[in-house]
């Protein structure tokens, strides 16, 4: 990537860092190594309150680790992360109750129902018995598996199998949802029913940080999108901003049809893994 | 608090869903059992305890008397075969029911009242089979009393011709036949003799299930816990571990609730073994109390060892090796297929690594000995605090490892 571009992408992130009580998220700086690793290299943007927020990057470009560390889950070695205004190493069980999260594989207990599922996890925000039935049957009915809450997660499709695993970051009712890959591995129907279910919870006003492969999903869901790439972010902006990109820099040497022609002029064409 | 019980909870609701694993838990070890405390099971009416010997006999009625002894003596059951061959013949069969025979040749009657000399051959099968040393001692025995019969016989002779200078031939030959005869009876009807008895104990006599029901019920309750602590292994590869840690649930509720919900089952098994190893195998319970400490301690420290061994390894395939090697090493080191003082005092002495051995030790005070609750405290104690050294090795184990799981 050429000095220009980077600049671009640089400008781009310092003006989107610049503190707003309207910010869900605030990454500044943030970088976190493994050893001698680094997977992430100091990156900074921000997330306002009720935006779908896209995270692309190809694989090994440090999107998981980016979420590790918005979650709580990893402390950032450098740079800090701010969640609803909270410290994510400080105040980290107070940031946890209040976000959800939807891993990229289906971390669910196959051997019980859904609704024994979504009870347990809900459990674990301590949710009072009757509400947690509530918003149990809440999010069966929203995903389309209500009929189906009393069989094992065995015998469901990878369809349903996705759906009840978003269903379950939402349990808690969460502020801030971050979805890793939600419809890796599923069939063109059930991604379309995903794909509803997501701008539901837009249309709900929740605020969404979403990580993909497919630059479709990312066109049709998110407000704005950040491109990373070996632990750097090099781009960030609305789809618009993004595909502008071509006249303000020198290495988009064609105007990109879409993004994924955009993500693979900047990240190259070179496998990752 | 809460989250850790919820977490329990949840473990033990898997644990129930799969049918399959509970009939493992139970009916397995109630199987291995039935079989393995039958075979060890001490029957009061079991026939005493003798010996088969062939016998060739070359001398014929000359050593009549001889061999009357020798099966004077109870314990050697004398089987009279044609010749060598037979004998042969007899030591040789698969069964290996005669360990031994002897060859007495033609003349050895006559060695016997001290004229000439002839030698008696014992053969025995190969090995160190027990039965055919004690043919073979009980058979030294009864020549060497000939020979004090013998020995008596001369030392009356020149006795008497001390006493009667002038004595004539025939009355020598009278004296040492006197004292020979003598000899002889007082061979056959000892006046002085030795009788074996074993110390009646009090209370009920153990049988074999006394030590096969605490000691399969401790084994298979060992390879339950750890099996089921490997669901945390299980629980990262699927991924729910790392969702949980996302929650608010704190990683030692996480952990604390897994060992809970083992501790649960490994207690809910061994007393269920040892509630049906009672009843319906007649093992004793002995001390209740006691009995009730020990199946709550050693469940505690068998979850502590799964944590340990979880932590070590990174999959359930690397768990199943070397589980398997822990529980069927500290059993049979440890005593639980048999009796810990079975064993040679070195071994016993490492076994004491085991928590098998500290268990086994304690059931066998109360299930063989009839102690009471103060004699197996020790081994109550040495549980817990085993369990709890396991639980913070694996603790720290854990926290080591923290940054590499969420990578």
């Amino acid at each position: 990537m050429t000095n220009a571009l980077q600049e671009q992408a640089s400008i781009t992130t310092l003006t989107a860092t610049q503190s707003d009580t309207n910010d869900v998220v605030n990454v500044a700086a943030a970088a976190k190594s493994f050893g001698k690793f680094e997977a992430v290299k100091g990156i900074s943007f921000t997330i306002k309150r009720g935006e779908t927020f896209g995270l692309l990057g190809p694989n090994g470009a440090g999107k998981s680790t980016t979420i590790n560390m918005i979650s709580s889950y990893l402390r950032p070695s450098s740079g800090h992360v701010t969640v609803l205004g909270m410290d994510t190493v400080k105040q980290a069980d107070d940031i946890k109750e209040r976000i959800g999260v939807v891993p990229q594989e289906l971390a669910l207990y196959e051997e019980l129902t859904a609704e024994e599922n979504l009870t347990f996890f809900g459990q674990m925000y301590q949710l009072e018995r009757k509400a947690l039935q509530v918003r149990a049957a809440e999010l069966l009915n929203l995903m389309g598996l209500y009929d189906r809450r009393s069989e094992p997660v065995k015998h469901y499709s990878g369809g349903m199998k996705r759906r009840l695993n978003i269903a379950v970051g939402l349990i808690n009712n969460p502020d801030l949802l971050l979805l890793d890959e939600p419809t890796v591995g599923v069939d063109p129907q059930s991604r379309n029913a995903i794909f509803d279910n997501i701008e539901q919870l837009k249309a709900r006003g929740l605020t969404l940080l979403y990580t993909t492969h497919y630059m479709e999903e990312a066109e049709r869901l998110c407000d704005r999108i950040a491109i990373v790439d070996n632990g750097k972010l090099i781009a960030i902006g609305t789809l618009e901003q993004l595909l502008a990109l071509r006249d303000q820099s020198e290495i988009v040497v064609q105007k990109p049809r879409g993004l994924e022609e955009l993500f693979l002029q900047l990240t190259g064409k070179t496998l990752r893994e | 608090m809460n989250r850790l019980f919820q977490v329990a909870k949840k473990d033990l609701t898997l644990l129930w869903k799969d049918k399959g694993a509970l009939v493992y838990m139970l009916v397995v070890p109630l199987v291995l059992m039935a079989i393995l405390g039958s075979i060890f099971k001490v029957d009061s009416s079991t026939e005493s305890f003798s010996v088969p010997l062939a016998v060739v006999n070359q001398d014929g009625a000359a050593s009549k008397q001889f061999t009357d002894v020798l099966s004077s003596t109870k314990v050697l059951k004398l089987e009279f075969v044609a010749d060598e061959a037979a004998a042969k013949q007899r030591l040789s069969e698969v069964s290996n029911s005669v360990p031994a025979y002897i060859v007495i040749p033609a003349g050895y009657g006559a060695a016997l009242e001290g004229q000439g000399q002839a030698q008696l051959v014992v053969v025995k099968t190969p090995g160190n089979d027990a039965r055919a040393a004690a043919a073979e001692s009980i058979v030294r025995d009864v020549v060497n009393s000939y020979n004090a019969v013998g020995t008596s016989r001369a030392a009356a002779v020149a006795a008497y011709k001390q006493a009667m200078p002038n004595a004539t031939a025939d009355q020598l030959q009278a004296v040492g036949q006197a004292a020979g005869s003598q000899a002889q009876e007082s061979l056959r009807k000892p006046t002085a003799s030795i009788s074996a008895q074993e110390q009646k104990q009090d209370g009920p006599t153990p049988s074999g299930f006394d030590v096969v029901v605490p000691g399969y019920a401790l084994m298979f309750a060992l390879f339950a816990i750890t099996n089921g602590a490997g669901s945390l292994l299980e629980e990262k590869e699927a991924g729910t571990f790392k969702r949980l840690l996302l929650t608010p649930l704190r990683p030692w509720a996480l952990i604390g609730g897994k060992m809970f919900a083992q501790y649960v089952i490994g207690v809910t098994q061994v007393a269920l073994l040892l509630l049906i190893g009672t009843i319906g195998f007649g093992a004793h319970a002995g001390n209740l109390l006691g009995l009730v400490l020990l199946t709550l301690a050693v469940p505690f420290a068998a979850t502590g060892l799964a944590m340990l061994l979880v932590s070590l390894v990174r999959s359930r395939r690397q768990l199943a090796s070397i589980a398997t090697l822990v529980v069927l090493g500290s059993s049979a080191l440890g005593g639980a297929w048999f009796p810990l003082w079975l064993l040679p005092n070195w071994m016993q002495g490492i076994s004491r690594v085991t928590l098998t051995s500290w268990a086994m030790e304690g059931f066998n005070k109360i299930m063989i000995f009839g102690k009471g609750v103060g004699d197996i405290l020790p081994n109550v104690a040495v549980l817990i605090v085993y369990g709890l050294v396991c639980y913070l090795i694996a603790t720290r184990l854990f926290r080591a490892r923290s940054e590499e799981i969420a990578a």
